[in-house]
């Protein structure tokens, strides 16, 4: 399958180049990159740290569109919705990673699904999705019997608390009880707390060393419980995400659809 | 409904009694021990700690089969193909938790599914099971990409490894990669081992304590890890969710089934 790259030269899109390189079934039809870009004109494969593949970093997307099966977008928000119009154009599914998205361009998005299959995800990592799902499942399975808490860790430099995944779990949790994260979220528990509350879901927040993220949710109940971790050991755990999602859009009908469809997470 | 418990003087052997009797809807029609054993011949409720029961634990798994609806098997495996031949003799369905099967034992066990409901449970715990279906899941949608190692943790006592459970987390692995847990099973490292083979599912053994037990599971993949844990505290969770299964056995058709079936855990 060709894989066209839309802002090729970013960290994300340098990453997905070179994992394109090393992926079964995949192969680069090129990489666009902003007119005014000291990248342009240059390899694709060798901005990226790659040997040569024998394409230029060009500016017109329309062109790099017609050359490829898929194309993955880490870009701009305003820029994703320019993409995600001419992924409808011309009937060539798109991955769009790219978050921050105003209305309107989200709008655009969803436009542009109805003509032409769409991924879009603010997390690609496979284990991350698989995680939220879980979550959300097993939270709907078990009661309030079960204690979730969710515990969390980054590196020293991370500057927000919980992290943005670790309220999406809470958020997974919550929905799967059929309740609202802010009503049951304790984000913190300092001096005389009492005795914890039934239903509500606990943060607990670590902070040290280089850390690249570090998830556990834990049910707990009576005489036994069960964790779901995942760790990040990098950040090329995104782009692997992207790409499963570019090989799994071939041949799908037009739709907006979500990492846990294609994982199969319903 | 008529409970007899072979193995009725065990660890779990006597939790069983004291749920079966605690338990609305359920009698104690028997218990069994190790012919020339020291229980043969006290009352069922002594080695549990309860009250005299009014019947004397036997070394005839005949005769107790006999007065039963329903046996839960909590005794050693040598006794195990017996057992099953008399299950099959007399269609009296078997909970069957014994576990440190060979390969005769368990060709003795699908031949007597074929006249008797059994329920083949090397871990009764409800949430165990639960983890099971969500590890046959995780193990689907990461693929044998993300390695897959199993760590299990026993009592000091049990006198063989891996333990039953561990066995069944490793076989549940496989399962959900479609492959068979004889051909990628790893179960000692020792020594100049080389490098890991691909698609292959490891098992580390931990032993200590009294009680405590647990299982995790780690998908190492290049760039994350993906890890589920179970851990339980108080074995009396096993005779619960054995009590459970006889209940759910009793009136089924002949056949081998799972506590995953027990517990609806598809």
């Amino acid at each position: 399958m060709k894989i066209g790259v839309v802002g090729c030269g970013g960290r994300m899109g340098r990453m997905i180049v070179s994992t394109i390189a090393t992926t079964e079934g995949c192969e680069i039809a090129g990489g666009t990159e902003p007119p005014l870009s000291p990248l342009l004109g240059q390899d694709v494969g060798a901005q990226a740290g790659l040997a040569p593949a024998g394409l230029v970093v060009g500016d017109d997307a329309q062109a790099l569109f017609r050359a490829a099966d898929v194309v993955v977008d880490f870009t701009a928000p305003d820029a994703t919705a320019l993409h995600a119009r001419l992924a409808a154009e011309m009937s060539v599914p798109l991955v769009a990673g790219t978050t921050g998205l105003t209305a309107d361009e989200q709008k655009a998005v969803e436009d542009a699904a109805r003509s032409v299959a769409i991924v879009q995800a603010a997390n690609m990592s496979v284990g991350i999705n698989l995680l939220l799902g879980l979550t959300e499942e097993t939270a709907a399975k078990f009661g309030d019997d079960y204690d979730i808490e969710i515990l969390e860790m980054h590196h020293r430099h991370k500057v927000d608390a919980p992290s943005g995944t670790a309220l999406a779990l809470g958020r997974a949790a919550a929905k799967g009880r059929g309740v609202e994260l802010d009503a049951v979220a304790q984000r913190v528990r300092d001096g005389h707390t009492g005795p914890r509350r039934a239903g509500d879901i606990g943060f607990a927040t670590m902070r040290g060393g280089d850390v690249a993220g570090e998830h556990t949710v834990v049910f707990a109940t009576e005489a036994s419980r069960i964790e779901i971790v995942h760790r990040a050991i990098s950040r090329a755990v995104f782009a692997g995400g992207a790409l499963r999602a570019a090989l799994w859009l071939d041949g799908k009908p037009p739709g907006l659809y979500s990492m846990r469809d294609v994982l199969g997470l319903g | 409904m008529k409970i007899g418990i072979f193995g009725c003087g065990g660890t779990i052997g006597r939790l069983l009694v004291r749920e079966v009797v605690a338990t609305e809807g359920c009698e104690l029609s028997g218990g069994t021990s190790r012919p020339g054993g020291p229980h043969i011949g006290i009352d069922v409720g002594e080695p549990a700690g309860l009250e005299p029961v009014g019947l004397a634990i036997s070394d005839d798994p005949r005769a107790v089969m006999a007065a039963s609806d329903v046996i839960i098997d909590f005794s050693l495996a040598p006794a195990t193909a017996q057992h099953m031949l008399l299950a099959a003799e007399t269609g009296i369905p078997v909970v069957l938790g014994t576990t440190g099967f060979d390969a005769d034992d368990y060709a003795a066990i699908d031949r007597a599914a074929a006249d008797a409901a059994i329920v083949e449970a090397p871990n009764t715990s409800a949430n165990l099971n639960f983890l099971l279906m969500l590890i046959e899941r995780i193990a689907g949608v990461l693929g044998d990409e993300y390695d897959a190692e199993v760590l299990s943790m026993s009592e000091r006592r049990l006198p063989f490894a891996p333990s039953g459970t561990a066995m069944e987390v490793a076989k549940t692995v496989a399962a959900g990669r479609g492959a068979n847990i004889d051909d990628v099973l790893e179960k000692v490292r020792d020594g100049v081992i080389g490098p890991r083979p691909p698609g292959t599912i490891g098992i580390a053994v931990v032993r200590g304590g009294r009680v405590s037990g647990g299982q995790r599971v780690i998908f190492a993949g290049d760039d994350e890890i993906v890890e589920v844990a179970y851990r339980s505290t108080d074995p009396a969770i096993y005779a619960k969710g054995a009590v459970t299964a006889a209940q759910w056995v009793v009136g089924k058709p002949p056949a081998k089934y799972s506590m995953r079936d027990v517990f609806g855990l598809a």
